[in-house]
């Protein structure tokens, strides 16, 4: 079992990491999704439409093989950090950009009728009050990138799902799987419980 | 103050705006009146430079708006804008909402903005409810601190787009008597409005739009009384029969 | 009215669901010797040249030619179910397959769970590394990553090693020797003879050290099933003693066993 937790550590480790990057890229993905810059709304619709069209498993191991052979070498973390960053920020884009288009333009032209830029409108006026509704669905986002964290062992990255699996081998039984099962549930419970709450509590402050 | 000359304004094939010209005295209060879909609405929002003109020019106290050259920004500072609904911003109080733009647009110091805001929203009447959240007040509270919010930063002229059209028919009176004060203290004023009252009140010169063309101007009095053109005669034979 | 038509609806799926057990319990009814007659069903991880890979669509190797041979001599067909490394024990338990021919190694641990047949081929350890590396056998691997298949001898046996920075492990060896070319991994340790194959095929890697570990495959067969098992080591006695081993050996190997 201590195998298995510190597999566990690590699939936590990276779904953080990650987290922090795809909340970052995506938000940037999402305002370029919606600037007044076509090529800059171009490049974002294709991003976002190519890397949801793909199975992450496939950018995964284009990332770190693909990327190996062009003479980008990259680590094993780094390079399942980076391949979870450009797949879920492509989801986390359109939550983003769903949550900013939802707030009224009324907003915006407030802001701006104060005489504050586009930059400052959105960072002050739009986004604090787009982020509170994409909390939710942001979350119910990392319960799933958590969960996907496991498709990193085809890079060899000895999560807890790769211990798993190597633990059913050498004991040629299922039993560790029920232990990986158990570690990804001790997490997602409580987190899906969490988000309801989020849910409701947000819900009642409208 | 704010001079425009030959202004058009199309939205796709539909011209809303045909032709305008218009020039506001400083410490004037313009009324702007007509049917909707006159392009009243249009035109403040052409002087705020929330629309781009399709044609024509506009000069906010010398300054071309229309130029592309002229960063907007500076000049929305000095015109304020009060909408129809309100758009107080949700996530701030009733005080934050007022000194946001000048802590963060003319780098104000904060607690200068606070002692700023606060007078404002003294002004207003609203001092106890600084720290209340927009979904705390009622509809006439609201639009007197969007008002307070556009003071904040000094304009030199303040633009109202039928700010009491959402309101209440109770809250009404607590808005307009806000911006009678306003009035008398002197601040160049525009105001798309239906309150005929209040125009007949305050306003220095009202202008009668139809059809995205100024059809009459004058005093307000005599507009009312002695319309000129049959399309404000029909307008003001409507509204006025129900006073 | 409307109650009896459902009544009458409800009876007649339930009649037609109980001919239709009825029919799909016939097929397996007759209890053979396989799972389904005629035909010897063999789970393997088919990506793993020179022993079963697939080529256009259809697994080749030696443990399929072998395996062939073994079906044809039982009078039966062979059918070769792809089955992920760390599925297919539970997939020979749960019966999905007939036998296992995977270049799985006989170890205690395993022989547990499973039967095992008489050894089919000799297969020590190796250790395969970059052409030009400094590495040449084990004291060379301290302080390195190795890579190697999860759940293999190879496995095994790295953790034996000590002082090595860490083991990656993969889920295929092809996913290995793409690390190893790319330079993400230094060393592979796995059986000698997909080592060399796999250097000899791609031609970026070299074979510098064999470990003798005495190991040796094993065909699987599932516990309480001696019929199969015993038909499976004549059949296997009888190909090795009339040359058609030898034969297969030379095709994939290149050399006498």
């Amino acid at each position: 079992m201590p195998y298995l937790l510190r597999g566990l550590l690590l699939t936590i480790r990276l779904a953080l990491v990650s987290e922090a990057c795809i909340l970052a890229f995506g938000l940037i993905v999402a305002l370029l999704r919606i600037s007044r810059i076509r090529i800059f709304r171009a490049f974002a619709a294709v991003y976002i439409d190519v890397i949801r069209g793909m199975p992450l498993i496939l950018q995964i191991v284009i990332i770190y093989f693909g990327l190996g052979h062009l003479g980008i070498g990259l680590s094993k973390f780094t390079a399942g950090v980076l391949a979870l960053t450009v797949c879920y920020a492509a989801y986390e884009a359109e939550i983003f950009r769903a949550g900013i288009l939802s707030i009224h333009k009324g907003q915006m032209e407030a802001a701006r009728s104060l005489g504050m830029g586009y930059l400052k409108a959105m960072r002050y006026i739009i986004l604090p009050q787009a982020i509170r509704r994409v909390i939710p669905p942001l979350s119910n986002e990392f319960i799933a990138l958590l969960k996907d964290t496991s498709l990193v062992s085809v890079i060899a990255l000895s999560e807890v799902f790769q211990r798993g699996r190597e633990l059913m081998g050498t004991k040629a039984n299922v039993t560790p799987l029920v232990g990986v099962a158990l570690c990804y549930l001790i997490i997602t419970i409580p987190l899906m419980r969490l988000v309801q709450r989020t849910e409701k509590w947000l819900s009642r402050g409208d | 103050m704010i001079k425009i000359l030959g202004l058009r304004k199309k939205f796709g094939h539909h011209e809303v705006l045909k032709g305008i010209n218009l020039e506001v005295m400083p410490s004037e209060v313009l009324v702007v009146v007509g049917p909707s879909g006159s392009g009243k609405s249009t035109l403040l929002r052409c002087i705020n430079g929330l629309e781009h003109a399709t044609e024509g020019r506009i000069f906010i106290e010398g300054t071309d708006i229309t130029d592309s050259r002229t960063d907007i920004n500076v000049v929305r500072q000095k015109v304020g804008m009060v909408f129809q609904s309100f758009n107080l911003f949700p996530h701030l109080t009733a005080l934050r909402n007022v000194t946001l733009a000048p802590i963060k647009v003319k780098k104000m110091n904060p607690d200068e903005a606070i002692e700023k805001a606060l007078k404002l929203l003294d002004k207003v009447g609203l001092r106890d409810k600084a720290n209340a959240y927009p979904a705390h007040l009622s509809g006439g509270q609201q639009q007197r601190v969007a008002i307070a919010r556009a003071l904040a930063m000094d304009p030199d002229v303040m633009l109202f787009d039928e700010v009491t059209s959402a309101l209440d028919p109770e809250l009404v009176k607590e808005v307009l008597d806000t911006m009678k004060d306003l009035a008398r203290e002197g601040m160049t004023m525009i105001v798309v409005t239906h309150e005929m009252g209040f125009a007949k009140e305050v306003g220095d010169r009202l202008i009668f739009m139809d059809e995205g063309r100024i059809v009459e101007e004058g005093r307000p009095e005599k507009v009312f009384t002695q319309p000129e053109h049959p399309r404000t005669k029909e307008f003001f034979s409507k509204i006025l029969s129900h006073i | 009215m409307k109650t009896k038509a459902v009544g009458r609806l409800i009876v007649s799926v339930a009649v037609f669901l109980f001919a239709f057990l009825l029919i799909v319990a016939g097929c397996g009814g007759e209890k053979g010797l396989t799972i389904k007659s005629g035909v010897l069903m063999m789970g393997s991880d088919t990506t793993y040249p020179p022993f079963e890979n697939m080529e256009g669509g259809k697994a080749v190797g030696f443990d399929v030619d072998l395996a062939t041979e073994i079906a044809r001599r039982m009078g039966l067909k062979l059918e070769v179910v792809p089955t992920a490394w760390d599925g297919i024990i539970p997939g020979l338990k749960t019966g999905k397959f007939d036998i296992l021919m995977s270049a799985m190694t006989i170890t205690p641990e395993r022989a547990k769970e499973i039967n095992f047949s008489d050894p089919y081929i000799d297969s020590d350890q190796s250790i395969c590394v970059k052409k030009g590396s400094p590495i040449k056998d084990e004291n060379d691997l301290k302080g390195k990553v190795v890579g190697v298949q999860l759940d293999t001898t190879g496995q095994f046996t790295a953790e034996k090693m000590e002082g090595l920075k860490e083991i990656s492990k993969f889920d295929t060896i092809l996913l290995a020797f793409e690390a190893l070319e790319q330079g993400k991994i230094d060393a592979i340790i796995n059986d000698y003879p997909v080592n060399a194959y796999m250097s000899k095929i791609r031609g970026k890697t070299e074979v510098v050290k064999k470990i003798k570990t005495n190991e040796k495959y094993g065909i699987g067969v599932k516990k309480g099933n001696e019929e199969l098992l015993k038909k499976i080591n004549e059949a296997l006695k009888e190909i090795k003693a009339d040359g058609t081993y030898d034969r297969i050996y030379r095709k994939w190997f290149g050399q006498p066993s």
